[in-house]
């Protein structure tokens, strides 16, 4: 089974029987790639014993596993986050921030955050709202052009926003709720076609936003300094160390060119006034 | 059957212009293979040196490309600790020796280009092992909690202390006072090796041209686990053909017959000559007089040399695995007494089987 993620693609080579329907209703419209899988990877039980006692599964990436087992139920999670970690730890050919990248009028926006900030639940909230996803956890930026690359993946929600976000969008479709993995409840969003990925082209950053959930707070923006958002861009940079002085030119390009700001929100429509009105141009 | 055989996987390594047409689905495996045999990044660097990495696929060119930003930044890296350890030893008038990937990168050999380091060897004194344990642990250096049969094995049989990271930037360090394990009674005099150190831009201490082969040459056929088997072949043919003049073998075989290990001096040899069509030296006939039999012409042909076959699923086969697990027992064999090989065995199987059963992770302190 072959999972086309547009930049990058990943052939499944064991997947466990339960994973297989949620892969093919979250990947199945893609088509296939036109050049063999960049990653072999599966996921399956750790050894013999573990497929009956108290069963686990164990990602793989080509003959190693990154990670501690985890419970049979969490494996689909564990694929997306298995997936996540093979484009972390090869693509140095780019800078790979931990952000979510949404785009309007040709104007990406990337929002670096720690978890729990609310960004995947403002990333599901803008993708349904008429935005394009680029992406919901990775912004795959081009070392010469400083665009922004699409990356077909879902959104991952966790808790309360999984209900939040079926109740705002009563339509959308999303995979079982995966519950107590080390993030808490999961579930998988769907939030974008692949006839809609397909006309998602790299696209230049227009601003940089650390989004933070303030519950019953109204939106607050602080402008940031350069240095401040540069040493908050670069920590959130999976590759940073890695790329050195490439990764130390990218991350200064972007912040010399970007707005930058620090917002808190309450509410999600809110944010997307702000950004359509005074960032997207 | 394996897709690639040894000589094949060789081949793309000394004359990569061979991989411009093969088909992509090859070029898939080939890569696994390499990179699972952190080869991945030196295929880039001998198809740049031989002018055909721009006409490779650009589903290759991603691959290797990448890889090789990954072995630059590691390169960079080793020079940054190297530097640094000499500095904070240099405090208690200790001058470490680097060894193996640090050795290569310092003196900037051929075979440093694209090699993926996986930690930092040096050597030290015997007698200065304590103080340099105790420098490091003061400058972040840490060592993970060993269970109490590890650190005696290191303690009391190895010839390196158990291994360090840096609290910070997770380097690994492992510090030696030899070669090879005194307990097996064949660790070398290290004085014939420290004696004709050769010091690299910077300051840095590092082996001679021929005690760096030697070196390679012990770790690699005196090893019980042949993981990284066949990059260290690779090693060796770089370093040989870039040292190459009669001087050169004229001290790796004193070197050898000094240090008892001749025979293993032969092994490398022939493994290089058939498998990276290494040229014969002029030493080789006499090794060859002396050490080829019906035993050893089988070990080589057999066991090495299906044994150093990269270990990866698309060329596992049953030759592959008995010989790999005959160079465990042999590695085993060779480090330790008898009486001492046999509870070590029984106290790593024990674990072994455990984790079988129930996962990798089963003895983990929770």
């Amino acid at each position: 089974m072959v999972v086309n993620t547009g930049l990058y693609a990943f052939n499944v080579t064991c997947a466990h029987r339960q994973i297989t329907p949620t892969v093919n209703s979250i990947y199945g419209d893609a088509t296939p790639p036109n050049t063999p899988a960049d990653f072999e990877i599966k996921v399956a039980s750790p050894s013999f014993t573990r497929r009956f006692f108290r069963p686990q599964v164990s990602f793989y990436c080509d003959q190693h596993s990154p990670f501690k087992p985890l419970p049979l139920a969490q494996a689909y999670a564990l694929l997306e986050w298995g997936m996540n970690w093979c484009i972390a730890t090869h693509d140095h050919t780019r800078l790979l921030v931990h952000a979510a990248v949404l785009v309007k009028n040709n104007q990406a926006i990337i929002f670096p955050a720690a978890p729990g900030s609310g960004k995947s639940t403002l990333t599901a909230y803008l993708a349904m709202s008429g935005w394009n996803l680029y992406s919901d956890e990775m912004a795959i930026i081009d070392l010469e052009s400083g665009f922004v690359s699409p990356l077909y993946r879902p959104v991952c929600l966790k808790n309360n926003s999984i209900d939040l976000v079926k109740q705002w969008f009563p339509e959308s479709v999303f995979t079982s709720t995966w519950k107590d993995t080390h993030k808490g409840d999961v579930a998988h969003l769907k939030a974008s076609s692949w006839k809609q990925y397909i006309q998602c082209k790299p696209t230049e950053i227009v601003a940089v936003i650390f989004p933070k959930f303030v519950a019953n707070s109204d939106l607050k923006i602080y402008s940031l300094d350069q240095l401040q958002a540069f040493e908050t861009l670069s920590k959130n940079a999976f590759n940073y160390g890695v790329l050195g002085n490439l990764g130390f030119k990218m991350v200064d390009k972007i912040i010399k060119r970007a707005a930058l700001f620090e917002i808190e929100f309450g509410e999600l429509c809110d944010v997307q006034a702000f950004l359509s009105e005074d960032i997207i141009r | 059957m394996s897709i690639f055989s040894n000589q094949q996987l060789a081949s793309f390594l000394i004359a990569p212009e061979g991989a411009v047409d093969l088909p992509l689905e090859l070029w898939a495996k080939l890569i696994l293979i390499f990179r699972e045999s952190k080869l991945l990044a030196s295929f880039y660097h001998v198809s740049i040196a031989k002018e055909c990495f721009e006409l490779y696929p650009e589903y290759a060119q991603k691959h290797l490309f990448a890889a090789s930003i990954h072995a630059s930044r590691q390169k960079a890296q080793v020079l940054f600790e190297s530097e640094s350890l000499r500095v904070l030893l240099a405090k208690i008038d200790v001058n470490p020796i680097f060894l193996k990937g640090a050795n290569y990168i310092l003196r900037n050999s051929l075979n440093s280009e694209g090699r993926i380091v996986s930690d930092i060897d040096i050597l030290v004194k015997k007698d200065e092992i304590e103080n340099v344990e105790s420098a490091l642990k003061s400058a972040l250096w840490q060592s993970e909690k060993l269970s109490d049969y590890d650190e005696k094995y290191y303690r009391n049989w190895a010839h390196e202390i158990p291994p360090l990271f840096h609290v910070l930037r997770e380097t690994v360090l492992d510090v030696h006072h030899n070669f090879y394990l005194p307990i097996s009674g064949r660790s070398p005099n290290v004085i014939l090796f420290s004696s004709t150190v050769e010091t690299v831009a910077g300051g840095c201490l590092v082996l001679g041209k021929a005690e760096t082969v030697l070196h390679s040459i012990i770790h690699l056929f005196m090893n019980e686990d042949f993981t990284n088997a066949f990059r260290d072949l690779f090693d060796i043919h770089l370093l040989v053909n870039e040292y190459e003049s009669s001087e050169f073998w004229r001290s790796l075989e004193i070197l050898a017959s000094k240090t008892q290990f001749e025979k293993e001096l032969y092994y490398c040899l022939v493994l290089l000559m058939n498998i990276f069509g290494t040229q014969e030296p002029s030493i080789f006939p006499k090794l060859r007089s002396r050490y080829k039999s019906l035993y050893s012409d089988f070990f080589i042909n057999k066991i090495l040399f299906n044994g150093i076959m990269p270990r990866h699923s698309l060329l596992n086969n049953y030759k592959n695995s008995t010989s790999r697990f005959l160079i465990f027992i042999r590695g085993h064999w060779l480090k330790m007494p008898i009486h001492i090989l046999i509870s070590h065995l029984a106290i790593k199987s024990y674990k072994g089987t455990l984790e079988f059963l129930f996962g990798k992770y089963f003895l983990d302190e929770k």
